[in-house]
């Protein structure tokens, strides 16, 4: 009888599936999936584009595996590779695809979260809507620091810009959004 | 000023590569020097553009120099990212207070506790993290669940790439004919068979030696990982025998030893939600 691995940390999983183990990867891909869609949804601004970036990365993901140096943190490095996948995704429908419109929710579940109420709706949808009013390359660099917890080179590197323009595109982001998220009290 | 065209454009024309290699050029400036020039000359401002623009176009012949290269327009824009960044319109910068909180506010730096617009500039960032971190989870719990086909289509893909590592020769039966095991499938043996001890998860294992070669003596390194409160030294013996023991039933390798090292020790959570 096969061993149960759901329980398995990433770790382990990593490093099992950096050896082969088929079974350790399908988990580690079923753990983190929707965190990776969600985040590839905002990066590409499409589930269709999302669902199609993550399999792209899924595979390389598998593919890199064994040059993995630091297994515990395969979810950050995991990320990475979806944010990759994203940009590749979206540079190759350029210029005919117009990514502007975002189909994300605009009320997403889970209302009785206790968590949820750290954070009203109201800040929660305004923020959307003023990350949906910035610059899409602000927008971009901000969501991938915010968001995916990305270091400057590596969104420098994916985004094919400089560390110094990655940090001016930030602090643009981020004195558009202080500005208007005194609104959303 | 997030509305000037040049800059919001980013990176959207920055992919070629001589743009790419003149960039080491502008990460490496400093920018104390531009914010000292640029804080004496600027009045006001609207002034700061102007001035970091003279000052990207005064450093540019040294940076030229330095790099080697020609410099492009985005080497001046950087320049002018960082003249800007380091000089803004209310004392200390964004970016500055930004790079202070993912610090966690250390070392304790006086130019932002102790500037009210700035405390003020770094409380709202650190809300908007609040904010932001809530953003991408309440994302997940809408992400709708994969359907079942495209699980299958990754693993599907993800097979045809099989880590099959070495072959390993076993003895044929017909002269003409020979057999392999692959390394891949000797690792899976090893994996279910430490696996089959009660409190054992294989971590990795390895093969050393140069399996090749028919007989030759091999090693047989493996990590587990202890279930918590099973006693350790037992627990590795099981491994190192079953692994052996099924090494010798179901292959042809010659094992000189198993050695067992546990490498963590993890937790069974009834809630079964991922963690270890």
């Amino acid at each position: 009888m096969a061993v149960d691995l759901s329980e398995a940390s990433d770790a382990v999983l990593a490093s099992r599936a950096a050896e082969g183990d088929e079974r350790a990867f399908e988990q580690l891909l079923r753990r983190h999936l929707g965190l990776m869609t969600a985040y590839a949804t905002r990066l590409t601004s499409s589930r269709a584009d999302a669902n199609d970036a993550v399999q792209e990365a899924s595979i390389a993901i598998w593919r890199e595996l064994p040059t993995l140096s630091e297994p515990a943190a395969v979810r950050g490095w995991m990320m990475r590779i979806v944010s990759r996948k994203s940009f590749d995704l979206v540079r190759s429908r350029r210029p005919a695809s117009d990514v502007d419109e975002l189909e994300l929710p605009s009320e997403p579940g889970g209302r009785d979260d206790p968590e949820r109420a750290v954070v009203t709706g109201d800040a929660m949808s305004g923020l959307r809507s003023a990350l949906r009013r910035l610059p899409e390359s602000q927008r971009q660099v901000w969501t991938l620091r915010e968001i995916g917890g990305e270091s400057y080179a590596d969104i420098a590197e994916t985004t094919g810009t400089t560390v110094t323009a990655v940090r001016g595109l930030l602090a643009r982001a981020r004195e558009t959004l202080t500005r208007e998220m005194e609104a959303w009290r | 000023m997030s509305d000037d065209p040049t800059r919001s454009s980013g990176y959207d024309r920055d992919e070629s590569g001589p743009t790419r290699a003149s960039s080491g050029a502008a990460d490496a400036t400093p920018s104390p020097t531009g914010a000292e020039t640029t804080a004496d000359a600027t009045p006001s401002p609207t002034g700061a553009e102007t001035t970091a623009d003279a000052i990207a176009h005064g450093l540019d012949p040294e940076h030229a120099a330095a790099a080697g290269d020609a410099v492009t327009a985005a080497d001046a824009e950087a320049e002018l990212d960082a003249a800007v960044d380091a000089a803004p319109d209310d004392g200390v910068s964004i970016e500055r207070i930004a790079d202070y909180l993912d610090e966690g506010r250390q070392p304790y730096d006086p130019l932002i506790e102790d500037d009210p617009s700035a405390l003020a500039q770094l409380n709202a960032l650190q809300r908007l993290r609040g904010i932001s971190a809530q953003l991408l989870t309440d994302e997940v719990a809408a992400t709708p669940a994969p359907a079942p086909s495209w699980i299958a289509d990754v693993m599907s893909r993800v097979r045809l790439e099989s880590r099959s590592g070495r072959e390993i020769p076993l003895t044929s039966t017909h002269e003409r004919t020979t057999l392999h095991i692959t390394e891949g499938a000797v690792r899976g043996l090893i994996r279910e068979a430490g696996d089959s001890v009660d409190g054992a998860l294989v971590i990795s294992c390895a093969i050393v030696g140069d399996v090749a070669q028919p007989d030759a003596i091999v090693t047989v390194d493996v990590a587990i990982s202890a279930l918590y409160g099973v006693a350790v030294q037992p627990l590795a013996d099981e491994v190192r025998d079953a692994v052996a023991r099924h090494l010798l039933q179901q292959t042809e390798l010659v094992v000189e030893s198993v050695d067992v090292t546990v490498r963590d020790v993890h937790q069974l959570d009834d809630e079964a939600d991922g963690g270890l």
